[in-house]
């Protein structure tokens, strides 16, 4: 009966919903339990913090940065042919053209998508093992609140380290879009540099770096939570990684929309 | 002293348990018996706090189960020890990490005392020198020893056992039995261990039950459950596929 398939999806719509609610609710509660008490927390839970911070941070640097070198290298090229070509005499707007996208849209998006396959996967394989094989049914026979031990690290590094990663992308980009104009379009050095900040202001940068805060939140939460969920053996595993990076991936791109529309209003 | 009473638990349609009743005696070994799949492993679940019944109180030592708050739920939850079918060992933290993370998180030790004292607890089950070792690098007996270890490093008031031998050779199995029996006779703890495997129930039992459709159908002393004239308790003990308990 269509009536009642569609009233089972709808109920099991809200229940995901809530669960997820009550999972962001738990999740905000340690969080805050965690940075209240600074020193108690890192003498507590510093480890899987420290752990993260270099799963999340240091160990994704390259695969973010050749990534962002070829995007930024791709990026001058277009944009070269297409001034050269279509507009001839205005490849001295080479560093706005390269710039501008980088450090709006690019820098940050890029950098969320690249961490959700990257960390989010793994976020999501790491935990929902741990849920398969009762390892955080151990941890709660060991006194240890599994989101506080699990959760928190890995939102706080998503968190802290994403502005960073996005950091490291742009000036990356931006330089192989250096490179390419340089080197295979002519295109004077000093000019490319010049003309970037006459475009890219503070607010690009800042409204950039936020957004990628807010990703590093999204990847965090939603591929933890996918964990969590996980149930069913090797196939719930795959089955919630596959669902982490795509809600994560999703979640992304469409937040991505209306945060630059709230920071182009109130920033 | 646990105190089990009016216990029920369902997962979707299937009713697991029907209101199970259990006194737990301190410092006794109770063995509960039963089916694969009939709920034995759910009651222990609910007994250590990791699954809420949906009706029904666990009491240990008169206080109601789940019933604390902060220091005082950690607490609570530091006096059980609980041995998992698969050992639950934590994948990314070596044998000796395992065996000392309580203490790492709960006590002030220096890295010196807890080496000591992990080497003690995996002397205690009879194993040594595999401190650096992973988890992934152990044998399923060996990491069962290792998960006992770690359980046993807080000095719990009570050991949970579920499904001690499983998966594990008649020899290995023994071993496990006198292991129980050796902690026991050391910590002097209250022990429940949840099998189907009779060998282990009469080596390790001070008193047996079954567990049977979701309910406690019988409760005895070693002695007492191995003459119990009730056909039931006699098909499971003897292992006939004939009787009056159904194959699942």
């Amino acid at each position: 009966m269509p009536v009642e398939r569609l009233k089972a999806r709808m109920t099991g719509f809200f229940e995901e919903a809530g669960r997820l609610f009550l999972f962001n609710m738990e999740l905000f509660r340690e969080t805050l339990g965690f940075v209240s008490r600074p020193r108690r927390s890192l003498k507590l839970d510093g480890q899987p913090l420290w752990a993260q911070l270099d799963q999340i941070g240091a160990l994704s640097v390259p695969v973010v940065l050749i990534t962002a070198l070829f995007t930024g290298m791709v990026l001058a090229l277009q944009a070269g042919l297409t001034l050269e070509i279509k507009l001839k005499g205005v490849t001295q707007f080479m560093g706005r053209t390269v710039a501008l996208p980088f450090i709006r849209e690019l820098g940050p998006v890029l950098t969320g998508l690249i961490v959700t396959g990257r960390i989010g996967s793994a976020i999501a394989a790491e935990i929902g093992t741990m849920a398969v094989t009762e390892q955080i049914d151990a941890l709660k026979t060991l006194a240890t609140p599994p989101l506080r031990y699990l959760g928190v690290p890995r939102l706080l590094a998503c968190v802290a380290m994403m502005p960073v990663l996005t950091a490291l992308a742009c000036v990356v980009g931006l330089l192989g879009g250096f490179i390419v104009a340089k080197l295979m379009l002519g295109i004077n050095g000093n000019v490319y540099w010049a003309d970037i900040p006459q475009m890219v202001t503070a607010r690009d940068l800042i409204s950039g770096l936020l957004k990628t805060v807010f990703f590093g939140g999204v990847i965090a939460v939603v591929s933890s939570y996918q964990g969590f969920q996980a149930q069913g053996g090797a196939e719930g595993v795959g089955r919630a990684t596959t669902r982490a990076v795509v809600w994560s991936s999703i979640i992304i791109l469409i937040s991505d929309y209306f945060l630059t529309a709230f920071f182009a209003l109130f920033l | 002293m646990i105190t089990v009473r009016g216990i029920h638990k369902r997962f979707g349609d299937l009713q697991v348990l029907r209101g199970v009743d259990l006194d737990v005696r301190p410092g006794e070994t109770l063995v509960v018996l039963g089916q694969s799949g009939g709920g034995k492993s759910v009651l222990l679940k609910v007994i250590a706090g990791l699954l809420e019944p949906d009706a029904g109180l666990v009491h240990i030592d008169g206080k109601v189960r789940g019933g604390m708050r902060g220091e005082a739920a950690q607490r609570e939850a530091l006096k059980f020890a609980y041995l998992f079918q698969g050992a639950a060992l934590f994948d990314s933290l070596t044998v000796g990490e395992n065996v000392t993370f309580a203490l790492r998180r709960f006590t002030d030790k220096s890295a010196a005392e807890l080496y000591a004292i992990a080497e003690e607890r995996l002397n205690w089950v009879g194993l040594r020198g595999i401190q650096a070792k992973k988890p992934a690098e152990l044998s399923g007996g060996m990491r069962k020893r290792v998960g006992l270890a770690r359980a046993i490093a807080m000095d719990p008031a009570y050991i949970l056992y579920d499904e001690p031998t499983t998966g594990l050779d008649p020899i290995s199995s023994d071993a496990v039995a006198d292991l129980i029996l050796s902690l026991q006779a050391r910590l002097g703890c209250t022990s429940v261990v949840v099998t189907h495997d009779m060998p282990l129930a009469f080596k390790t039992g001070d008193r047996l039950c079954l567990l049977n459709q979701g309910r406690m159908h019988a409760v005895a002393d070693k002695e007492a459950f191995r003459t119990l004239d009730d056909p039931m308790v006699q098909q499971f003990i003897h292992g006939r596929a004939q009787g009056p308990i159904q194959f699942l």
